[in-house]
């Protein structure tokens, strides 16, 4: 059977058009993903807000727990940082300083200093959606870069260190 | 060696279905036999496979990793069952299986007259059979073993073990999968170029199901959040919900629109793309749920290769339907004129405007992820923006539906309609005066939608109806019934939250409740505390409420399991909190809400349901 | 995957719901703002929920920010500045009217119109061959 050509069937192309469209964009999402829940953070180009102490950059600071699994994985790299004269100021979320203490000393201390957010209150300010979470802040005191979730390598945080 | 056969059977049906497709799409003398019994044996082949993982799961056999990270021994056999499709594996068996069940249906269907129709039809149902086979078999299968026997599994999570979950994923199936069959009906009649009102016959059938039991689907899955999410809410506007909503509403304009072609013979190409749109609609919920690109509530265990792959069977199959269509829609042009007021013009109105939000439920559902592809925002879309944006359209088209049915085909005649509308309109009138002197204003406009159309709808019974007309009378009351709940159950609700200790005594709107403590009980697989509250009035307590909050060791999750009491006009809805340790011992949280006429919505869902069954009886018989 | 494991987590505390009592305002009104402004915030950790919905302590915590505010007298619209300022849109369950999401909030208007014109023009087609 033979379809008759007409004026307007190019409206047929249409739905096949858009679908195509669709699914390339769905292509392009799955195959550049984003990391799970990772949000860009309005903080970057803004001074870091107050947290109680203030922060000479160039710094890294770093949320943290010791009931929290993942800060775990990423503490030796932190370690290695730190060696490597990278300052990292720790923000100790909803934890006991006893705690807190003992997980420093099991651990290793990569902290040049220790603030505490028993209630939360400055992660609310930095807009932090979880632990461990990290920031860099340059000389100037501004925000620069923000990680969700822990370094996944050594090399990450060096390269998260490196000012832009 | 149970599980080995089902493996096999699984594999045996990916060459049926081959042969299926095959055959049924090209032109040997010999294909129809071939064919029909193609789809038999794959029905059969499926349903043992599926047979040989429910065993499994029922013997509890934990070499197979489909079982051991699902199930345990402690599970009551329901859900041990139920198990089996509380999984990506195991539910992707089950698509599948629903699949074949529709093919089985289409080989055997009496109605379908033309032989060639049934044969390419069958042809792309099995070209829908091999690629999902496909993907089960070699990305998603539910039979590996492993060498090591663990003692015990790691059960479902506590929150799928209920009843009405248990049968919410096969109800559902039948719905999705089941618009596969309208789909293949609709492109081979695209292929053959017979689009007329003995197809939509045919077709009738296969909608009429597959609308029903996604109908029945969605209103078990709301209810299911109702009572074991804890807040009494019934829809979330979640990503996957929406999956579900959008082949609905493709659905029932697919099921209005069929009512045009069978008794004008026109909408031709609009029907056939309604019909390729909404099982297209199914196959974009399944790839969305399952890939991982919008994280939900909901989803499976999210793995990238799976969503390519499913990705990649979406856009062949919705490439393919939609390159039909570009091609063979002109030949199916009909010279239909509709005149402005008729029966005709209020169907099409009706499919407008369930596009209208079908179009905005698809939009808002993807936004966020098509906005950040383009690296423009992070965006959020939420029930806000879906309540803000949906109602405004649905409440003019609950209007329209009450019009629509008075109207007659071709041209509406001046008096009837016009007595008919006064009547509704003041019926409605009457109920919003009450509304307003009562006080009770909130979500007004809805109400008046709502009673206008169970008014209209009313006013249609008449002594003699044929099934038509008592499936459309019941489907719109059913309609307007259920938006009186949703309105009284979000709008109208009371709650009230509070620190209790046994003996106090309390009031929530018109009930009186007294706490009587909290004791420890023992299910099968979890401990719970459970709370004793009792409703009081003057002649003392005439009823308890036992609210718990479980805990299920094998999971290591708790659970909150609410109290209902439901009566006609509201109901009681109590839910246990934690110990508040600071108020004194044996001090309790206890939250109550009350949601008015919420017996309203699944009184609605069932009469459309119903409806819909009747739909179903009414095609079995015209067909002969 | 770590992020949705640290959600579980948080889950799996046998935290209370919705709304400790000790939570609430004292003043209904002012506790009523409160429960409105909350459904249209995203319980940032947890997939498409409110935090007035969400069981997560995160969710707490922003419930009990936003509480704070309304008791130092902000405004609704000054309490939404001061979360997009920590969270960005991202917390916004409904989405603001930009330039950037003029389609999504105009979809009704666009589809209705898109539909009714499709159908309008397919009906005129069919008035000019049905007179030649």
């Amino acid at each position: 059977m033979t379809a008759p050509k007409t004026r307007l069937s190019f409206w047929r192309i249409i739905p096949l058009a858009v679908f195509i469209v669709l699914a390339g964009m769905l292509l392009y999402r799955i195959e550049n993903p984003r990391v799970t829940g990772s949000v860009d953070s309005p903080l970057i180009g803004r001074p870091l807000p107050d947290i109680g102490m203030a922060v000479k950059g160039p710094a890294i600071v770093n949320f943290f727990a010791s009931w929290c699994a993942p800060c775990k994985v990423e503490h030796p790299y932190l370690l290695i940082a730190k060696s490597r004269g990278i300052k990292i100021v720790g923000v100790a979320y909803k934890d006991k300083q006893t705690n807190i203490a003992a997980y420093l000393q099991r651990g290793g201390n990569p902290y040049v200093n220790v603030i505490y957010d028993d209630d939360g209150k400055k992660a609310i300010d930095l807009g932090i959606t979880g632990v461990p979470e990290s920031f860099l802040v340059d000389e100037k005191g501004i925000v620069r870069r923000r990680l969700q979730g822990p370094f996944a390598s050594v090399p990450d945080i060096l390269q998260f260190a490196v000012l832009p | 060696m149970i599980v080995e056969l089902a493996h096999y059977a699984l594999v045996l049906a990916l060459i049926a279905a081959c042969v299926q497709m095959f055959f049924g799409l090209n032109n040997d003398p010999a294909g129809d036999v071939v064919t029909n019994r193609a789809a038999l044996a794959l029905f059969g082949l499926v349903g043992a496979s599926f047979l040989g993982l429910m065993y499994a799961h029922v013997t509890s056999d934990f070499s197979v990793i489909n079982v051991f990270l699902n199930s345990h021994t402690d599970k009551p056999l329901l859900y041990k069952i139920a198990g089996v499709w509380g999984n990506h594996e195991g539910s992707m068996l089950l698509w599948i299986l629903m699949l074949c069940v529709f093919g089985g249906i289409i080989a055997t269907a009496p109605q379908i007259g033309d032989h060639l129709l049934r044969r390419r039809a069958l042809g792309m149902q099995g070209f829908l059979s091999v690629g999902f086979i496909a993907f089960a078999l070699f990305t998603s299968n539910p039979f590996l073993r492993s060498a090591i026997v663990p003692d015990n599994g790691q059960s479902l999570n506590p929150v799928l073990q209920d009843p009405g979950l248990a049968l919410h994923p096969p109800t559902l199936y039948l719905g999705y999968v089941g618009f596969s069959s309208v789909f293949s009906l609709a492109a081979a009649a695209l292929v053959t170029g017979n689009v007329d009102a003995a197809w939509a016959r045919v077709v009738k059938p296969f909608v009429a199901l597959a609308w029903l039991t996604l109908s029945a689907g969605i209103a078990l899955g709301s209810h299911w959040a109702y009572y074991e999410l804890g807040w009494g809410g019934f829809w979330y506007w979640d990503p996957v919900e929406n999956a579900s909503l959008l082949p609905w509403l493709t659905g029932t304009a697919l099921l209005h629109s069929l009512l045009v072609l069978e008794t004008r013979g026109a909408l031709k190409r609009w029907t056939i793309l309604l019909a390729v749109i909404t099982f297209c609609m199914s196959l974009l919920g399944t790839f969305l749920v399952r890939s991982g690109v919008l994280t939900s509530v909901h989803a499976f265990a999210v793995d990238p290769a799976r969503g390519v792959f499913i990705l990649a069977l979406l856009t062949i199959y919705g490439g393919t339907a939609f390159g039909l269509y570009a091609w063979r829609a002109p030949a199916l042009k009909t010279l239909r004129l509709f005149t402005p007021v008729s029966r005709e013009s209020s169907l099409i109105a009706n499919n407008l405007l369930l596009i209208t939000i079908t179009a905005t439920v698809l939009t808002g559902t993807l936004y966020p992820l098509i906005i950040d592809i383009f690296g423009l925002a992070q965006l959020s879309v939420g029930a806000p923006y879906f309540n803000a944006t949906v109602i405004p359209v649905a409440l003019p088209m609950l209007v329209f539906m009450g019009v629509g049915p008075f109207l007659p085909w071709k041209r509406a005649g001046r008096w009837t309609f016009k007595i008919q509308l006064l009547r509704i309109a003041g019926i409605t009138l009457l109920a919003v005066m009450v509304l307003v002197f009562t006080r009770h204003t909130a979500g007004i406009a809805g109400l008046a939608a709502a009673i206008w159309l169970m008014a209209a709808s009313a006013l249609q019974i008449r002594a003699k109806m044929s099934l038509k007309q008592t499936a459309l009378v019941l489907g719109h009351f059913g309609l307007g019934l259920a938006v009186i709940g949703m309105v009284g159950a979000s709008l109208w609700k009371i709650e009230d939250i509070r620190v209790v200790k046994p003996g106090d005594i309390f009031e929530i709107g018109r009930y009186t409740l007294r706490f009587d403590g909290v004791r420890q009980v023992e299910g099968p697989n979890y401990t719970a505390a459970e709370s004793s509250i009792a409703l009081i009035n003057s002649a003392g307590p005439y009823d308890t409420l036992h609210p718990q909050r479980r805990w299920y060791p094998d999971s290591e999750v708790d659970t909150t399991e609410a109290a209902i009491r439901l009566r006609p006009l509201n109901d009681l809805y109590v839910a246990l909190g934690t110990q508040d340790q600071k108020s004194g011992p044996q001090s309790w949280v206890v939250r109550t809400t009350i949601h008015p006429f919420i017996a309203a919505l699944w009184a609605g869902f069932a009469l459309i349901v119903l409806a819909g069954i009747l739909m179903l009886a009414r095609s079995f018989r015209e067909a002969r | 995957m770590i992020r949705i494991l640290f959600c579980l987590l948080i889950l799996m505390t046998p935290a209370w719901a919705v709304t400790n009592p000790d939570e609430k305002l004292a003043d209904p009104a002012l506790e009523a703002r409160a429960v409105s402004l909350s459904r249209e915030l995203r319980c940032v950790v947890c997939q498409n929920e409110s935090i007035e919905e969400s069981r997560a302590d995160m969710a707490h915590d922003l419930r009990v920010f936003v509480r704070q505010q309304i008791r130092d007298g902000r405004t609704d619209d000054e309490i939404r500045r001061a979360l997009k300022n920590r969270y960005g849109d991202f917390i916004f369950l409904k989405p603001p009217l930009t330039a950037r999401t003029i389609v999504l909030w105009l979809m009704p208007v666009i589809a209705m119109i898109v539909g009714g014109l499709m159908f309008l023009v397919s009906q005129h087609g069919r008035r000019r061959r049905i007179r030649r």
